[in-house]
């Protein structure tokens, strides 16, 4: 009986996945922008760049891409956004249905894998189960890059593993970690700035506000996303993924102006 | 009869600082009218292009304003604001919102009384006068540090020079009916997400103002009155739970007395606002029987 699959032995399978990952990874290794953090912003803003022609590489802690852009609240799986958001999906082709006016909603997995889609299909590279550590500084404490290690490393006990990460460099870094704000954390514990915590918690929040403050927030660091409310003493705010999709759009736009004026 | 004496107010000058809150003055401004007859009621427009923001150095005085505001920004309920320096980020999300009137957005709580003396220094000499009320609506939110609870207080209205109205402040200050946080509470801190706050607005139809709820510009009248009182008389509030003047602290309250109400202001209250009215008309008959000129 003739077989199905070509008579590949495992060493070849092994061989393969070494050899492309190591050739990437060496390639990644400096890159225009990287991006910690897949969730709808991070993977917007990455998608964006990408289809502009800059290198980037997104970092994810998580084997998953996509954040909790696969469910929206209260573990149900149909995500909503607001006009004009809806103009994303058009973009992305993700099937919607308008609820009320103005308010759009659309099914989770579709949206989310599509969206990771087109970000990859726009050239962007992805480590995932990859952690950051911490930041790459230069001259002037601007940010040049990060830090990262395995995730299962960093989540076992420093004294049975031992492992140092490594370093990846770029000409920018967007911080797309969500409520954590990690990159931001990071120029907060070397006292470079000082975050604002959550606004009140009981208080309504306008979706602008996210995106109103998107933006370079040190040097080399734009902040992107939910990271925005952390950074800034925003509102606490609940799945409002039209506001990630537009932050990690002018996320992107604000990256791109920084490198094209400086002449990259 | 002196212009001097206890109860004379000659102008009441509106602003806003959002363009979507010139909306308010369509309601407001005959209602004024038709309260304080002989009052001249201006509407000066959008604050921050009203008032003049230095010349030939424009940009780094906006840059100094949205620094002073960023500065007021309330970052921990349970402390009262200290000098904090803002982030580059807070200072031009601030200084893009004096300069564009069509930025909308809310959510960031300011401590009220600071917000208040930045708008102060900018008001020319010949405004400085106990003649005029000056009311700014504002979409800001604005809070005050409650020593007493140690914690700050959501407010819709600052009273003093100016007086300055949250129109968020309508929707988040009164504290919404009980059911709302029990369920919101329910179903989590995800409530924010669009659907489930739809759905407690629906459960919850009409009992507590929303943002862009079509009755904030009728309940925002009664505000403008308390200001104007407050100005008066010093005291804005009214314990009847009917008046305008009412000084609500729940939602229920604020759409009693500013929406639901039979009539506009109490017995008490609207005794004074007809003796400001006669006080008013014959200082106008006075100044119309005045000699022109310097006299003989």
């Amino acid at each position: 009986m003739e077989k199905i699959f070509s008579p590949i032995g495992e060493k070849d399978v092994t061989r393969a996945i070494v050899a492309e990952f190591s050739r990437q990874f060496q390639e990644y290794v400096e890159s225009d922008v990287i991006i910690i953090g897949a969730g709808p912003s991070g993977l917007m803003a990455g998608k964006e760049l990408s289809r502009q022609g800059y290198k980037v590489l997104i970092v994810e802690q998580n084997n998953y891409l996509g954040g909790g852009f696969w469910i929206g609240g209260y573990l149900m799986n149909k995500v909503t956004v607001r006009a004009p958001a809806q103009k994303f999906l058009d973009e992305l082709a993700i099937p919607y249905t308008e609820y009320i006016p103005g308010l759009y909603v659309a099914d989770g997995p579709h949206a989310c894998s599509k969206l990771i889609a087109a970000a990859c299909d726009a050239g962007v590279k992805v480590v995932n189960m990859t952690k950051l550590d911490d930041l790459v500084l230069r001259e002037g404490n601007r940010v040049a890059g990060v830090v990262v290690n395995w995730t299962p490393i960093t989540a076992l006990p420093r004294e049975i593993t031992c492992v140092d990460p490594i370093a990846l460099v770029s000409k920018m870094v967007i911080d797309s970690t969500g409520h954590d704000a990690c990159l931001v954390k990071k120029l907060e514990e070397r006292g470079l700035i000082r975050t604002k915590g959550f606004g009140a918690m009981w208080v309504e929040s306008s979706e602008d506000l996210v995106v109103e403050h998107t933006g370079e927030v040190h040097p080399g660091l734009v902040v992107i996303g939910m990271a925005v409310t952390t950074t800034y003493g925003l509102p606490r705010m609940g799945p409002t993924f039209g506001a990630m999709l537009l932050s990690g759009k002018k996320g992107a736009q604000i990256v791109h102006e920084k490198l094209a004026s400086s002449g990259h | 009869m002196s212009k001097n004496n206890f109860l004379y107010i000659s102008t009441i000058c509106l602003y806003h600082e959002d363009a979507r809150d010139a909306q308010v003055f369509d309601l407001l401004i005959p209602y004024l009218q038709n309260n304080f007859p002989g009052i001249s009621v201006e509407e000066r427009g959008h604050f921050w292009s009203v008032i003049p923001l230095g010349t030939g150095q424009r940009d780094a005085e906006v840059e100094r304003i949205a620094r002073r505001i960023s500065g007021s920004k309330v970052r921990n309920l349970q402390e009262p604001v200290t000098s904090f320096e803002a982030l580059s980020g807070e200072v031009a999300y601030e200084a893009k919102r004096l300069q564009d009137p069509r930025i909308h957005s809310f959510g960031i709580l300011y401590d009220g009384f600071i917000f208040q003396s930045i708008l102060r220094e900018f008001f020319p000499e010949e405004d400085l006068e106990l003649s005029k009320v000056h009311i700014i609506y504002t979409h800001r939110l604005l809070g005050t540090w409650d020593k007493n609870e140690c914690r700050y207080h959501a407010r819709v209205s600052i009273y003093g020079f100016p007086s300055v109205l949250s129109l968020s402040g309508l929707v988040e200050a009164p504290a919404k009916p009980r059911e709302y946080y029990f369920l919101r509470q329910r179903i989590g801190i995800q409530a924010a997400d669009h659907l489930g706050m739809m759905r407690l607005r629906e459960n919850l139809r009409g009992k507590f103002l929303v943002h862009g709820d079509v009755r904030l510009p009728e309940a925002a009248k009664g505000y403008a009155l308390q200001a104007i009182f407050y100005q008066l008389t010093g005291d804005p509030f009214c314990s009847d739970p009917y008046c305008r003047l009412y000084n609500a602290h729940w939602q229920e309250e604020l759409i009693r007395a500013q929406l639901e109400s039979p009539y506009e202001l109490c017995p008490n209250h609207q005794r004074i606002l007809d003796l400001l009215g006669r006080r008013m008309k014959k200082i106008l008959r006075e100044e119309e029987n005045e000699p022109i000129g310097d006299g003989p």
